[in-house]
Order: structure tokens, then sequence, then C-alpha cells
């Protein structure tokens, strides 16, 4: 259960790290609204599924990047609201408290929609 | 086209500990659905906030993490579009395919509406 290998660990923060980095560039050379949609590139996800491509295969795979994908959503849903808080709590409190409290708010509202979705 | 080195550092450190945590829960909660929470970790917008509050100020990382919100919705669209096509298709390269190409459209489409809601808040704080 336990089985967390420090080469694997260090790949995905390499691959979610550089995932992120690609989309930041791509935005940055197009600009405008189309590197504005580059910039909301779902690359955590995206880094995500590919490194359980690397783990499993075939319908194991299918399956478990499914079930990932139920808690990304709920994630996203969390992102939402996440980024609204964000930009109302930073015009009132500035952009440090701001932003800790939106992503308090993130990592308090994301599993409570999973519990209320999926159930304990 | 100007390269930040603390901004990609940032988004890079933010990216990566995202899909690590990942992989960790993954490891250590028997449910796989829990992980994927962090998978949708708000990351880039974190660091894009962070360096619009350093170098700018707090209604310009207010306005970013306002226009980051049409991203989400085009990413939320993305991810369920991913998951219904894995459940009816049953094929994980085709899935991802449409889903990246439902998110492009998505988010061009919450993009434009986001930034006329941008415009008539800008409008509206300049009045006030």
């Amino acid at each position: 259960m336990f089985d967390i290998s420090p080469f694997s660990l260090f790949l995905r923060f390499l691959f979610g790290g550089s995932a992120v980095l690609a989309s930041t560039l791509i935005a940055r050379t197009f600009g405008g609204k189309l590197g504005g949609i580059f910039a909301a590139f779902p690359a955590v996800y995206l880094a995500a599924v590919v490194g359980l491509g690397l783990e499993y295969k075939g319908s194991e795979l299918l399956s478990v990047t499914e079930q990932l994908s139920r808690g990304a959503l709920v994630g996203m849903a969390a992102d939402i609201c996440c980024a609204l808080a964000a930009s109302y709590f930073i015009l009132r409190y500035g952009w440090k408290r701001g932003l800790a409290y939106a992503l308090s708010l993130w990592a308090l509202l994301a599993p409570l929609i999973y519990f209320t979705w999926f159930g304990f | 086209m100007k390269v930040d080195i603390r901004d990609l550092g940032l988004r890079f450190i933010f990216g990566g500990l995202a899909v690590a945590a990942c992989y960790v829960v993954l490891q250590l909660v028997p449910s796989k659905s829990f992980a994927g929470i962090f998978a949708a970790f708000p990351a880039v917008m974190a660091a894009a906030v962070i360096m619009a509050g350093h170098f700018g100020n707090s209604e310009q990382a207010a306005d970013i993490a306002f226009g980051a919100s049409a991203g989400m919705l085009g990413c939320t669209i993305c991810v369920f579009t991913a998951t219904f096509c894995m459940e009816h298709l049953g094929k994980w390269g085709l899935s991802l395919g449409i889903a990246l190409v439902v998110w492009f459209f998505s988010s061009y489409a919450a993009i434009m509406l986001m930034q006329n809601l941008l415009e008539k808040r800008k409008k509206q704080r300049n009045s006030m």
C-alpha cells in the first residue's frame, strides 16, 4: 500500500512542472486570446493522466483514469469557486491574504463537494 | 517574448508539487478518485496571482484570478468530456484527444464571455 518510489515521485514532479511550464511558454508566444486559452491549459490534469499511463495498461488504465477524472471534476468545480473568491478576497484584503483565503477555501471545498457527491 | 525566471520557476514548482501530491494520495488512499482532486489544484492561477501581486498591485492580481475562472470553466468541461468518453467509448487516447478539442472551444467561449465581464468591472471601478 505504501509503495512510493522516490524516482517515480521525482519523475511526476518533473513531468507536472514541465507541463505547466510548456503551457505558460506557449501562452506567452501566442499572446492575445489564444495565449489566454493556453494560460488555462489543464496541464496538471493531463500530466497526472499521462503519469497513470506509465503505471497502468489496457482496461485497468481506462478504469483508473476514469476514477481520477471524477475527482478532478470535483477539484475543477472547487477551482471556479476558488478563482471567483480570490478575485473578491484580493480586492478586500490584499493579494497575500486574499490568495491564502481563496486557497484555504479550495482545500475545504474540494473534499466537501467530493464527500457530498460520492459519499464516504 | 519576455522570460521571467522567477515566474517560470514558481509555476514549475507548483505544477510539479500538484502532480507529485496526486501520485502520493493515489498510492496512500485506496480511493483513486479522491486523488484526482489534486490533479485540479489551481497551480497556474496561484503562480499568476503571486507574480501579479508581487510585481504589480492587488487590483491586477484580482483581475487575473477573475479571468482564470474562465479557463477553469473550460478545464471542467474538458475533464467532464474525458470522463464521459472513457465511460462510453472505452478508448484512452481517443477520449483524451476529444477532451482537448472540447477544452479549446469551450475555453475560447468562456474567455470571450469573461473579457466582457472584466471590461464592465473595470469601467465600474473607474467610475467610482
